[in-house]
């Protein structure tokens, strides 16, 4: 049984790795779908949002003169509860209005909203906790003069992810083990030869130290077990030989034994 | 006395039966775990399409409820196909949108024919539960119901999502598969047959009067307590200095082919990590302002054919005077720092030049692990034992089944995190196989042997055997060699990567070609394995190489790429092992022809390599393609027409007599 255990534990292994590898890949895969359509649909709202302060920029009308400012920046979060904050910041990334707490680092902030300044359509991504998507806010000639940031507490992506992933690890470890049964009884079948010889000669072996222990003579027996039993026997007669009869690099003729 | 040495275990046998058990229960598995996959993820995603479904809903509603609040009928408003489409367009799930009058009569409608055909398709997403999702909303003017917007999403998108992951799981399900079958082979070796082997080796000694060695006591409870009592009897003796002459026995140490099989593997999947991404990871890489993108993205692959080619004729040498084991060891250690330094290099001088160096190193690792293999399979059958498998076929089955493991990882992990990631991973896996190789090559194989004293060239060589040679070597082994260079390794990779496909994509077809080695290889060797069936599957190999060549168009789309792939893969297959057959039995020797057979593919590679990257350049890469096809054409007739000239030579020959 041995044979046994060993190669089943081995595809089990591979089930598993199996296994793991889709949930991998899997979660990996929904997280970067998750965040890019999250992302995607805050742009949507931010464009939206954007769409009065932009209207001043191309008359040419600073942004602070926009009024009812803070109501403007509330209707995102009309079309989502979980919007936890939505701002406007001037060129310089100083923020003109906002709705919300400013829960970020300035510095790593700023980092960001640098590097999103190249992008037409706006950017997203993942700063300490939050979920942070920026639109540009453009003039008459199409020059960046500001953006409205929008933010998403991080827990709801985590929490989602996290419950993707224990309902499929779950799902996939069941059927994991329903595989490696399934491959323990194909094994059992196919390699029920080997198993068998190999138990034929572990009990040939037994059966030795049976008998030395019992100091009775070795029975007849039939396969190739046996003729390991007869080695075994011989190779003791040959060291209880030499061991009676001790001398300095005595050499040892096996056949004058016989 | 001819002494049983393993009990009756046929390890090709069981090795072929794991294979089949694992290979079903897997692929019953991973569809398994794609419909529960498929059902989560869409059960997990769907509050978030949900949320940009209403959006949508939302954003057209109420820009309409602004147009219709200022008077205009909704049947009046023109250009709203226009405004539908601006709507949607950063939505690619949506499928339908449609603006709808009280009534129900559709004023604008929207619809994605394309998402709408394939949703005809998906039969069991709907069976499971996955379905479409509608929303529709009213449009109100004036607490008065005018209309209603309507938006439907495909449920195509999670299936389109998923379809990446599935094909990458199945390319890593073949990896995980390979290593695992090695990985329980290894295992009932280790644990159950090599101490049997053990013990048999002993009894054999010690009932013909040799009490000298000892073995490790480890196996079954039995096996154990049985090898214990051998080695307690030689200590026994030694103690009173009877027989042995010595207070210390020597150790006994069993080399088997099996010990090295899953350290190549692994070794190989490490070191060829890069495969399906070298070309495009140089072609990013700062170069000097006089190379091409193209000769940088060919410049780590040339490399590697130059170090390897320099090292192979060494390696064996070099294999014999440290000893496999210790040989492969350094190498991999080695290889696994060049592979660092590449993966931090940001220059194509430093790739290049990392790659020459794993090229160098993986010569004498892989050949180190060959040498072992051959020393075990001669011990055993010095010894009348039984091999644990033939020495070339599992060498081969580990390079080839090692490339396909690497290309398939080193696609999905580029893709997933960066290139860079995936080259480190590669240095880890050939620290693992270091580490595998120190605990399982300790048989005496792997100890150093004395420099060998065959000839290297063989003697005497007739003018017809120097011809089927010639022809062999250079008319067949340089053009397989350098098709796998210039198409495979080089213009794959650019031609895909050149129509927008992702490196996991690219990768999972350059491990077609590869795949198609590792399955059909062995069977080709089985049913082509004797001279006149060889001569027989290498000219068909060549003709199907050929006819690939010739009628594989580069501006083809990724299916093209497959076909052409597989195809030449098939081919290769027909040829790669029929043609060393080939070349041993034409020459009755494994030293020189076979050693010229190396160099030449090696050579051929390069020179491939080479003229591809310098006619891409000019804008003619279809001209190497043809000319290797031209090439391979001429092989194929020119041995069949020896082959039926000398065979129509020894009929007469034998009728004179």
């Amino acid at each position: 049984m041995e044979l046994f255990w060993r190669t089943w534990f081995a595809a089990f292994s591979v089930i598993v790795s199996v296994g793991l590898m889709l949930v991998t890949l899997v979660t990996l895969e929904f997280k970067l779908d998750y965040e890019r359509l999250l992302g995607e649909r805050m742009l949507v709202i931010g464009a939206s949002a954007a769409a009065p302060f932009s209207a001043a920029a191309e008359l040419g009308l600073p942004m602070k003169s926009v009024r009812n400012a803070s109501a403007l920046l509330d209707i995102p979060r009309q079309t989502d509860p979980l919007i936890s904050g939505v701002w406007v910041l001037d060129a310089q990334y100083q923020v003109i209005h906002g709705a919300g707490p400013w829960i970020m680092d300035e510095n790593d902030v700023k980092t960001t909203l640098k590097a999103g300044d190249g992008r037409a359509n706006g950017w997203f991504t993942t700063l300490d906790s939050s979920f942070v998507a920026g639109t540009p806010i453009r003039n008459s000639n199409t020059e960046h003069v500001g953006q409205v940031i929008i933010t998403y507490p991080l827990e709801v992506s985590r929490t989602r992810v996290l419950a993707m992933v224990a309902e499929l690890s779950f799902q996939v470890l069941l059927i994991s083990v329903v595989a490696s049964l399934a491959t323990g009884l194909l094994l059992r079948v196919w390699i029920a030869r080997e198993i068998g010889n190999f138990s034929a000669v572990t009990a040939e072996l037994t059966e030795f130290e049976r008998q030395v222990w019992t100091m009775q003579p070795g029975g007849e027996k039939v396969g190739q077990a046996v003729h390991i039993q007869g080695l075994l026997g011989q190779s003791r007669a040959v060291y209880c030989d030499l061991i009676e009869e001790p001398s300095e690099h005595k050499d040892v003729d096996p056949s004058r034994r016989k | 006395m001819m002494m049983p040495s393993n009990f009756a275990i046929n390890r090709e046998g069981l090795r072929l039966r794991l294979v089949a058990i694992l290979t079903f229960v897997v692929i019953m598995s991973v569809l398994a775990m794609s419909l529960v996959v498929v059902v989560t993820f869409n059960t997990a995603i769907a509050p978030e399409l949900e949320n940009r479904t209403r959006l949508i809903g939302a954003t057209v509603r109420g820009d309409l409820q602004r147009v219709l609040q200022m008077g205009i009928p909704l049947d009046a408003a023109g250009g709203l196909e226009g405004f539908l489409e601006n709507a949607v367009a950063p939505f690619p799930e949506v499928r339908r949108v449609a603006v709808l009058t009280r009534n129900g009569n559709v004023v604008a409608e929207i619809i994605r024919e394309e998402l709408v055909s394939t949703d005809e398709g998906g039969g069991l997403l709907f069976l499971i539960g996955v379905g479409p999702t509608q929303f529709s909303l009213p449009i109100i003017v004036g607490n008065r119901l005018v209309g209603q917007v309507e938006v439907e999403g495909s449920p195509q998108f999670v299936r389109t999502r998923l379809r990446d992951i599935f094909l990458d799981v199945g390319a890593l399900s073949v990896l995980v598969v390979l290593v695992g079958i090695e990985v329980a082979i290894l295992a009932a070796a280790a644990g159950i047959w090599k101490p049997y082997g053990r013990l048999i080796r002993l009894l054999r000694e010690q009932s013909q009067g040799r009490f000298i060695a000892v073995a490790r006591v480890s196996g079954p409870g039995q096996l154990s307590r049985a090898i214990a009592r051998l080695n307690d009897q030689v200590r026994d003796l030694a103690r009173r200095r009877i027989h042995t002459g010595a207070d210390r026995p020597r150790r006994l140490q069993l080399s088997d082919v099996v010990d090295m099989r899953l350290v190549l593997l692994i070794y190989v999947i490490g070191a060829e990590i890069t495969a399906s991404f070298l070309p495009l990871y140089g072609a990013s890489a700062t170069r000097v302002g006089w190379m091409s993108a193209d000769v940088a993205a060919a410049l780590p692959v040339a490399l590697f054919l130059v170090g390897v080619a320099a090292l192979s004729p060494f390696a064996g040498g070099l294999t014999r005077r440290f000893g496999a084991r210790r040989l492969f060891v350094a190498s991999s250690v080695l290889t696994a720092l060049a592979l660092a330094g590449m993966a931090l290099a940001d220059s194509i001088a430093t790739i290049a030049a990392a790659r020459g160096i794993v090229a160098v190193l993986y010569a004498l690792a892989t050949i180190s692990c060959q040498q072992y293999a051959l020393e075990a399979q001669s011990e055993a059958r010095g010894l009348q034992e039984i091999a644990g498998g033939s020495a070339s076929a599992s060498y081969y089955a580990m390079i080839f089944g090692g490339l396909v493991g690497g290309s398939a990882l080193g696609g999905v992990v580029s893709s997933l995190f960066s290139y860079e990631s995936a080259i480190f991973l590669g240095a880890v896996l050939v620290l693992v196989s270091a580490a595998i190789a120190l605990v399982f090559m300790d048989g005496a194989a792997g100890r150093l042997k004395p420099p060998a004293t065959e000839s290297v060239l063989p003697t005497r060589l007739t003018g017809a055997v120097r011809l089927r040679l010639a022809i062999l070597i250079g008319f067949i082994g340089a053009p397989v060699a350098a098709t796998t260079a210039i198409f495979v390794w080089y213009l794959t990779p650019l031609f895909l990567s050149g129509a927008d496909r992702s490196t996991s994509e690219i990768g999972r077809v350059v491990m077609l070609y590869y795949l198609m080695l590792v399955v059909v290889g062995p069977a080709a060797n089985a049913l082509f394995g004797r001279r006149q069936n060889a001569t027989l599957s290498v000219v068909a190999g060549s003709i199907l190489t050929a006819a690939v060549l010739f009628f594989h168009d580069l501006s083809a789309d990724i299916l093209g790429y497959a076909v052409a792939l597989a195809a030449l893969g098939i081919g290769h297959a027909l040829i790669r092992a029929p043609l060393l057959t080939a070349v041993i039995e034409t020459s009755d020797s494994a030293n020189g022809p076979v050693n010229i057979l190396r160099g030449v593919e090696r050579l051929g590679g390069l020179v491939g390599l080479a003229a591809g990257s310098v006619l891409l350049s000019w804008g003619r890469a279809d001209l190497a393609l043809n000319a290797l096809a031209w090439l391979s054409l001429s092989g194929a007739v020119l041995l069949g027409l020896q082959h039926a000239i000398t065979g129509t030579r020894r009929d007469d020959e034998r009728r004179e007599e």
